[in-house]
Order: C-alpha cells, then sequence, then structure tokens
C-alpha cells in the first residue's frame, strides 16, 4: 500500500482517511503518539510520530516489544 | 554513524570491574541489607486458591495484633479506570496492573496477594498474617493453554474479548490476542516443497531463577513525596509504575535502585514497591517487604508455557521455501505473554520466501507472566530449530550446512516485515561448522555395559534486541578521572561497560573513570536493563558525553593557550596546538581547569531506537550422554558461537553467553511448574524447582564473532539474551542423535528420556 506524507503522522493520518476503521487503533485518541504495544519502523528504524519520511520509505507497524 | 576498525586501547580489554570488590567482600548494598530508623516490616498473604471469588476481607483482628500497625488491600489504592500505561516493557492496563499487586474481586492464583500487614518485626508480621480472614469462594482453575483457550473453558476475566487481528471479538473468553505475520503464499510455497514436516511442541512454565527475591523499602514523608528503594531492572519504570498505581505526580516518587542479584526480566514489573508505599503512608514510617522463595515462585512473573505447532516445507537440496507456525502461549492471570517475540524469532535465522505465523495470548490461573531472557524467543527455537534438524536428516544435509543454505543475510526480509541489516548469523554458523567441537570425534556408546548413548545436536537462534532511552552525565574531577552518572541498573557488569567506551573516547584508561548508577532524582531519564540494551544505549550516550566533554576540554585548552579553539587537534587524550610546540593530555588539562574557564561536565542523553540496533545470532553446538538405564542427560561438551558486534569487556560479554547456555540448559533437562489439580505449584523452592549448578555442567565455550553493528560507533550488538535460545533445541537434537527418538516437549527430564529410550 502506497500513501502519501513527509512525515509517519502525515502517513497514519494518510492511512485512517483511506481506512476510516484505522482511527483509534494506531495512534492516542489525542493523536499525539502510537497507541501503547504498537511501534512503527521507518526504514526498519524505530520511529516515533514525527519521524521524517522519504518518498520511497518503507513504514512497518509492528507489536512493540523489549525484552527480558 | 561510521564504525571504528582496528585496535583500541580500552575496549576489548578485560579491566577489573568497579563493583567488583564490593560484591564479592559483601560490601555491596542490595535490597535486603536497607536499614533506616523506625523501620517496620511488611509480610503479604497470598491466596490459597488458584481461581476464586472474594467475598471479604476481615482485617480488624489483625490490626490488634501486637506490633502491627497497618493493613493494606486493594481497597487502599486509588481507582484506576480505564488508563494504559506504557511501561519499559511495553503497554498494560493500569487496572490489571493494581489487581496484580493485589487481588480484587477475585484470586487469580495460587500466590495472588490479597493483604499486607506492616509490623514492628518479621516476624510481629507474619504472625498477624494468620489473623488476617478471607471469605472465598473457590472457583474451577484452567492451567492448560489449550483448554484454556476452549469456549467451555473457566473464564479469568468476565471482560476480556479477543483482539481478533485489531477487531475486538464479541464473545468472553481467555484468548486476549490473535496476532498474524505474513509474507509471500505459504500455500502455493508447500505446494512447491517435495516433503512437508510436522510438529507439535510443547514447554512448561519456567521462573528467571534469579538468586535475590523481590524486596522493596518505601518511605512516605509527611510533605507527600515518596522515596523507594528496591531492586529492579529499572528505577524509572518503578517510578513510572508507582505513580500510575497510586496517581501521583511522577515528580513526588524517587527510586533508589539497590544493587540486584539478578533479574533477567523478572524483576521490571512491581509487586511489593506499591504495597510497601501504602504501608508507609498509614504508619508515617518506612515499611520493607522481601519475599521469600515460595513468595518468588508463586507470586512473580515466570515465562509461559507454550503449546506452538510448526510446518516447514522443504526442497530436496535443502532449501526452505514454506514455514508456518501456530503459537499459543500462557500469559498467566493476566494479558500480556511475550508471544509476539516468539512471533518474530521463530524462523528469524532463515531467509524463507513463503511464511505464516499466528500467535495467540491465552491466560490461565498461573502467576501474571513476566519477561525471560529473550520472552518467547527459546519455546519458539525449541520447536523450529527441532523441526529443522528432520529435514537436515530428510535431505542427508548436515544440519549446519542446511542452515547456511538457507542462512538470513543483510537484506533478507523477515515475516514481520523488518528488513535486515548488517548481520552476522551466516559467520555463526560457519564458525561453528569450523570449530573443534564440531569437527572431533564423539563415541556414540559408553559404560560398562554400553548403557551410555553420546550423540550430537546443534541449534541456531535470534534476538531482536531493543534500543530505548538513556542519559549519562560525566564531570571531569581536578586528577583527570572521570565520574561517570548512569542510569542503568547493573545487572551484568555494564557499569564498567560504560565507562570503558567513556575512557576510549576521552583517552584516558577504564580504571579512571568512576561509574555511579544513580537514582531518578539524579539522573536523566534512562530505560530499563533489559532486552539487551544497555552496553548499546547506554553506551551511546557515554560516547556521546565524552564528545561533549572533549569539545569543553578543547575550549579549556585554547583559553589557556590563547589560541582559537580550531587550532587544536585532539587524539588519544592529548590535546595539540596544530601550529605551535604545545600538547598537554586530559590529565594534566584537567588539573588546569580552574584557571580556563571552571568545571567541565559532559552530558548525553539517546533514543537508541532511532541508531541502528543491531540483532544478535547464535550457533551452538552440544555433546550429550544419556544413561539408558536412568534417562539421565549429562552434557559433554557445549559450544556457544555467537554474533556479539562488538565485545567491549570480553570476560563479560562470555559471562553473558555462559549464563545463558546455563539457563537454556536448566530449561530444557529439568526446569518447570509442577501443578497439581487444584492449581498448587507443587515444587515452589530450590530444592525441587531444579536447576544447573556447577556441578551439573562443564565448562561452556563462548566463541565471540564480531560482525560490527553499523549503528554503534565500536560496533556494539546486544548480547546477553540470545544465549538462551539454542540450548532446548541443541540439546533435543542432540539427544535424537544419541537415541534415535525426538523429543517434542519440555523439560526433557529423565523420566521422559526413559520413556523414549524404552519406546
Amino acid at each position: 500500500m502506497t500513501v502519501p506524507g513527509r512525515t509517519l503522522r502525515e502517513v497514519v493520518e494518510a492511512l485512517e482517511a483511506l481506512h476510516p476503521d484505522l482511527k483509534g487503533w494506531l495512534r492516542e485518541p489525542d493523536g499525539e503518539r502510537l497507541r501503547p504495544g504498537l511501534a512503527a519502523a521507518v526504514d526498519n528504524v524505530l520511529s516515533g510520530l514525527q519521524q521524517p519520511v522519504a518518498e520511497a520509505s518503507e513504514v512497518q507497524f509492528l507489536p512493540a516489544l523489549r525484552g527480558g | 554513524m561510521a564504525t571504528r576498525s582496528g585496535n583500541y586501547r580500552v575496549i576489548g580489554t578485560r579491566p577489573i570491574r568497579h563493583d567488583g570488590v564490593d560484591k564479592v567482600t559483601g560490601r555491596a548494598l542490595y535490597g535486603a541489607d536497607f536499614q533506616m530508623a523506625g523501620l517496620l516490616h511488611g509480610r503479604t498473604l497470598r491466596s490459597p486458591h488458584a481461581h476464586a471469588k472474594i467475598l471479604r476481607i476481615g482485617v480488624e483482628k489483625a490490626l490488634r495484633a501486637p506490633g502491627v500497625k497497618a493493613v493494606v488491600t486493594a481497597a487502599d489504592f486509588p481507582p484506576p479506570g480505564d488508563r494504559i500505561a506504557d511501561l519499559g516493557e511495553g503497554s498494560v492496563k493500569v487496572r490489571d496492573l493494581c489487581a496484580n499487586i493485589f487481588a480484587s474481586g477475585k484470586v487469580l492464583y495460587r500466590g495472588h496477594a490479597v493483604a499486607a500487614v506492616a509490623a514492628t518485626s518479621p516476624q510481629a508480621a507474619a504472625e498477624a498474617l494468620k489473623l488476617i480472614e478471607v471469605d472465598y469462594e473457590a472457583l474451577p482453575p484452567v492451567l492448560d493453554v489449550l483448554e484454556a483457550m476452549q469456549p467451555s473453558a473457566p473464564l479469568l476475566h468476565d471482560d476480556l474479548r479477543t483482539d481478533e487481528l485489531g477487531e475486538r471479538g464479541t464473545r468472553p473468553t481467555n484468548v486476549a490476542k490473535h496476532l498474524r505475520f505474513e509474507k509471500g503464499d505459504v500455500a502455493a510455497g508447500f505446494r512447491r516443497a517435495d516433503r512437508v514436516f510436522e510438529g507439535e511442541f510443547r514447554t512448561a512454565m519456567v521462573h528467571q531463577g534469579y538468586i535475590e527475591p523481590h524486596n522493596a523499602t518505601a518511605l512516605w514523608s509527611p510533605d507527600g513525596s515518596l522515596t523507594i528503594w528496591c531492586s529492579t531492572q529499572g528505577a524509572f519504570t518503578v517510578r513510572e509504575q508507582v505513580s500510575t498505581i497510586l496517581a501521583l505526580p511522577v515528580s513526588r516518587v524517587r527510586v533508589v535502585p539497590m544493587e540486584i542479584g539478578g533479574g533477567f526480566g523478572g524483576k521490571i514489573p512491581v509487586y511489593l514497591e506499591p504495597a510497601a508505599a501504602l504501608l508507609s503512608r498509614k504508619t508515617g514510617r518506612p515499611v520493607k517487604l522481601v519475599m521469600d522463595r515460595t513468595e518468588v515462585f508463586e507470586g512473580t512473573g515466570p515465562t509461559p508455557g507454550s503449546v506452538i505447532r510448526v510446518k516447514i516445507g522443504a526442497m530436496k537440496d535443502g532449501r526452505i521455501n514454506a514455514a508456518e507456525a501456530w503459537l499459543a502461549y500462557e500469559a498467566g492471570a493476566f494479558a500480556g505473554s511475550p508471544v509476539p517475540c516468539g512471533m518474530m524469532c521463530i524462523f528469524a535465522p532463515y531467509d524463507i520466501e513463503n511464511v505464516a505465523i499466528d500467535g495467540y495470548d491465552v491466560v490461565v490461573n498461573k502467576p501474571k507472566t513476566a519477561p525471560y531472557r529473550a520472552p518467547g524467543a527459546t519455546n519458539a527455537a525449541f520447536a523450529s530449530e527441532t523441526l529443522l534438524d528432520e529435514v537436515a536428516r530428510w535431505a542427508g544435509i548436515d544440519p549446519l550446512e542446511l542452515r547456511r543454505r538457507n542462512a538470513a543475510r543483510e537484506g533478507t526480509r523477515r515475516a514481520d516485515g523488518i528488513v535486515y541489516p548488517r548481520i552476522g548469523y551466516l559467520e555463526t554458523v560457519e564458525a561453528a561448522s569450523e570449530h573443534p567441537h564440531y569437527r572431533a570425534a564423539l563415541e556414540p556408546k559408553g559404560g560398562r555395559r554400553g548403557e551410555l548413548r553420546r550423540g550430537r545436536g546443534v541449534a541456531s537462534g535470534f534476538w531482536f534486541n531493543v534500543g530505548l532511552k538513556s542519559s549519562v552525565a560525566a564531570s571531569v574531577n581536578p586528577d583527570g578521572t572521570v565520574h561517570l552518572v548512569e542510569g542503568s541498573t547493573d545487572i551484568g557488569g555494564t557499569r564498567t561497560s560504560i565507562a570503558m567506551q567513556l575512557a576510549e573516547v576521552l583517552g584516558i584508561g577504564a580504571e579512571d573513570v568512576q561509574p555511579h548508577v544513580a537514582d531518578t532524582s539524579g539522573v536523566g531519564h534512562t530505560d530499563v536493563t533489559g532486552g539487551s540494551r544497555v552496553t548499546f544505549a547506554t553506551g551511546l550516550a557515554a560516547i556521546e558525553a565524552a564528545h561533549d566533554i572533549e569539545r569543553q576540554m578543547v575550549d579549556r585548552a585554547a583559553a589557556l593557550w590563547s589560541v582559537p579553539r580550531d587550532e587544536i587537534d585532539v587524539e588519544d587524550g592529548v590535546y595539540r596546538h596544530r601550529t605551535g610546540s604545545k600538547s598537554i593530555d586530559f590529565k594534566e588539562l584537567a588539573s588546569k581547569l580552574s584557571e580556563c574557564g571552571g568545571p567541565v561536565v559532559g552530558r548525553a542523553t539517546v533514543d537508541a531506537d532511532q541508531r541502528g540496533v543491531g540483532g544478535g545470532f547464535a550457533t551452538h553446538i552440544v555433546d550429550v550422554e544419556i544413561d539408558t538405564e536412568t534417562g539421565k542427560v549429562a552434557i559433554l561438551r557445549y559450544t556457544a558461537v555467537q554474533d556479539v558486534g562488538k565485545a567491549v569487556h570480553p570476560s563479560y560479554v562470555e559471562g553473558q553467553i555462559q549464563g545463558g547456555v546455563a539457563q537454556g540448559i536448566g530449561w530444557a533437562l529439568n526446569e518447570e511448574y509442577l501443578y497439581d489439580a487444584a492449581g498448587r505449584m507443587t515444587n515452589a523452592s530450590f530444592l525441587d524447582y531444579r536447576m544447573p549448578t556447577a556441578l551439573d555442567l562443564p565448562s561452556i565455550d563462548p566463541v565471540l564473532i564480531e560482525v560490527p553493528n553499523p549503528g554503534h560507533p565500536f560496533g556494539v550488538r546486544g548480547v546477553g539474551e540470545v544465549p538462551i535460545v539454542p540450548p532446548c533445541a541443541a540439546i533435543a537434537n542432540a539427544i535424537h542423535a544419541a537415541i534415535g527418538s525426538r523429543l517434542h516437549e519440555l523439560p526433557m527430564n529423565p523420566g521422559r528420556v526413559l520413556r523414549a529410550v524404552l519406546g
């Protein structure tokens, strides 16, 4: 799936516009952070919503995992 | 970020650890050592039932007992509401967090805390527990993950609905979550395969087995501030959890991490801290709680048992073209097992075109699970690596050659979508293949009657490691030493590995850096010591703080010499005026700081997730000897090959590998929570919960492969968790080589092995 956006936040907003069911699933209600338990990687690097996204960047949504 | 190669002065050496003398002479202060004027002692009342409604809790008699100053229960918590807390190890419902500290409405496992008492002595507190009256209505427990998934199973939570691939289910259930990773077309892959292999595997709940029990002392001051001294893997996560549970601003909570006697992930959740805080608030005095071993087993967080089904499609040349896995993990009493981690790791060492992985997080009437060293990955590797051994034997290919042919490399995409950067998996396989252990002959039989059978097995493993956030501050002393303040509790020698990185940049010795682990008031936010992150992430912060110091020292030299700062070069701790003859080393310059600008303090804070965390791979070789008359498995020889990126302090990297392997061996051969039908753990002591000792293990031979992580200036990768991932499978494969039977259930204890021998 390809969506426009200059930051991860804009990518998420574009996804939510295309698929309204995703609203409330990717971000916290105030829209400022990813939902707890969810992580996002931009070009394989874990990133926050402010992360710039390049034209051919790849974004993945993953469970937030840590370790022991 | 460029990676240095070549010789380092400090990195790669083996200085004596800074906390070593205190640790070996008994001077190091652990939580149970803590003393304070007016200290009260707490004890916790725990449920005898695995599943029951709480009808009434009567504390009046206990309050009247000699020496008793206060009793607390769940009723003393502020209402948790529907808040979600983002902890150092992922997110959790605050309501569940509170309910695991003190049961509310229902007890969900034997050992579930119901109330706590503070008294003038531990004995008085223990006597008072007997006077607390709790009326229960016993309910049937569910103790098996597959049974818990059935629609007819007793339900732990009336309001739990499955998060089914992002959609909330409508039916009450014990299945908290269903996740799926998918890549390619697994059905087509299986159709093309020359042979499809399938297996079902079971693992038991096991405990991290840290030697030091949980402990916490709390002092709630009249001004409303709260100080906690405790054994923890993360002072800031304790602060976050406690402030969330008690509805306090974080600024009112100070957490002082004491030395820690092992954690392995199990000391990230809080258990005693909120109770100690509430008791201190009620009494106006400091209150200390220390668990005994039974409480540790029954009332903290082991790692889940699991059922895992794996299917692999292979070609005659050994290429794997499809892989499928179904994983069901016990979460314990509340949702949140490490099944996503298991899903991420199960096929991670391999480049497989078509993959589908389904994972289920399932609640059962057992303690709420907590992370245990590469949580979820050992279970997963036991399944996948055992099945791969079958593939190798069918194809007639050496098992390491099979792994080489299917090895993931830079650019391989994992099933969860991540594309690997530079990784060292192939190097571990090749090094294992060439190792003298792998090439040594192994007599297949021994013993006077030929009753001893020997076999060799191999397995690989992966752990992704994490970055998270770290902060440090470092001040230059007039004698040229540096006082380094950091926030990562030291569970593996990281004080020293962080100090070494700072020393390397500044051009001073590791012994000239004095590391100090500060409390939450003394250092910037630092995430947990977990996820094999500290040498990588807090090391990055130390490196940046060192560069900050270096910039200031250049300023000072410039002021000292009255020259422009851009005419000064620095190399190996020596500052030189490029056009003149002046030079000065770090120590001498430090002695003159008061003359040329004053103190120098460097600082840094990093979000290491953004820097390129390097995942870790390992390949292990093990020789076993089985007594076919008793079923006992002896480990004859063990070699653990691991890509460590760059071993900052090789002794501690080797120690991490040996420790992880030792835990993996215990997991493979002996350890399990044994339950009776009522849900009571019947082996809740170190006597009966059998962990390996020095008498059980040979010397474990760690082989360090260094494929630098491009995300770190010295190439560091996390090393602490990968070593526990391969042992169960490697030993299972060795047992098969010895006796010709495959065991699909852990632990592979003498009873199970003997049954396999006898057929």
